[in-house]
């Protein structure tokens, strides 16, 4: 049984949003789930608390999640933190990986919301 | 504006799907143009024909070319992808290259454009028909030229009433070169109805 963790989901979109909280509420009912819906509310909430696991949306209407990337790192070092886009051309995800960060492809299911929480659970 | 066709959290879904869709099509752009493919974020207005005609006068007040592929299936119509003609010409230019003749939009222009049209449409299609789990067909490109007016007509009289339109608004741009597209699916308010079945039933699987 994995401790408690907290999980931020930023997405500009209320379905990947709802896809991700059920699938980490069914799977891990004893963690916390914030959510943003643009990229000033997800460095408001990596400003004020500690997060184990940050989804990062790429196209938002406000930002670009490779541009707030490198904030929410240095806010967060110890966030395991995936990229969930539908904009998956190569040179965007070297961008991403350069940076650090794992890529994974939209649409949303389980078993890729699972690989990117057990990859890091694994280390 | 949405006219209350489509409930918000349908428009999101929906719009969220041709996000997808678009970020596919953007891959595929990107590998034939060898270059990277900027997306703005996608707008999706599900509008009444005469929504859909005041909306397309007001931002295309220059000739179109439009790219219709008719999609059949669980749900159908007719979806369009809108290019100013400066911006189809630049777009086709960067597919084909020097094999462009110094001539206006002539024969392999419209063809390279039905082409990647054709990719793009159908990386929507095949997104809402993964996702929603449901089959999808399409038919063969066409190509329509003129004023938006006109060509809206038309897909009134194909369709044999006053038809629904979900509009997408995404610009897609290479570098220093800003193309613009629009889709547009054209549909008819008993498909609309289908539609947005399939978009509650899968909803419902993610409801808290």
């Amino acid at each position: 049984m994995s401790a408690a963790k907290k999980v931020l989901v930023v997405d500009d979109s209320r379905l990947t949003r709802m896809i991700f909280i059920k699938v980490i509420s069914t799977n891990f009912p004893s963690w916390d789930i914030a959510q943003a819906a643009d990229g000033a509310s997800a460095l408001a909430a990596v400003e004020h608390e500690k997060f184990d696991f940050i989804s990062l949306d790429h196209n938002m209407p406000d930002t670009t999640g490779l541009e707030i990337l490198p904030q929410i790192q240095s806010l967060q070092p110890q966030a395991h933190i995936g990229v969930f886009t539908a904009n998956v051309q190569q040179i965007l995800i070297e961008r991403f990986e350069a940076l650090g960060a794992t890529c994974y492809q939209k649409p949303l299911d389980e078993r890729k919301i699972l690989q990117f929480v057990n990859e890091e659970q694994l280390v | 504006m949405n006219d209350q066709i489509l409930s918000d959290e349908n428009c999101d879904t929906l719009n969220e799907l041709f996000n997808i869709g678009m970020g596919r099509a953007a891959k595929s752009l990107s590998e034939m143009v060898n270059e990277e493919v900027l997306l703005s974020v996608p707008s999706l207005q599900a509008l009444s024909y005469q929504g859909a005609l005041k909306l397309f006068d007001g931002i295309a007040d220059e000739p179109i070319n439009a790219v219709e592929q008719y999609f059949d299936g669980q749900f159908n119509g007719n979806a369009m992808l809108f290019y100013t003609q400066r911006s189809s010409q630049e777009l086709v230019r960067r597919i084909i290259g020097d094999l462009a003749p110094n001539e206006n939009f002539g024969e392999m222009e419209q063809e390279a454009l039905k082409e990647v049209s054709n990719i793009i449409l159908n990386a929507c299609f095949g997104c809402l028909a993964e996702v929603l789990n449901c089959e999808l067909q399409s038919g063969v490109p066409s190509i329509a030229n003129g004023d938006v007016s006109s060509i809206f007509r038309k897909q009134r009289d194909n369709l044999g009433e006053a038809p629904l339109v979900l509009s997408l608004s995404m610009t897609f741009s290479l570098p220093n070169k800003s193309i613009e597209g629009q889709v547009s699916l054209i549909m008819t308010s008993e498909s609309i109805k289908k539609l947005v079945r399939e978009l509650e039933r899968f909803s419902s699987l993610y409801a808290m």
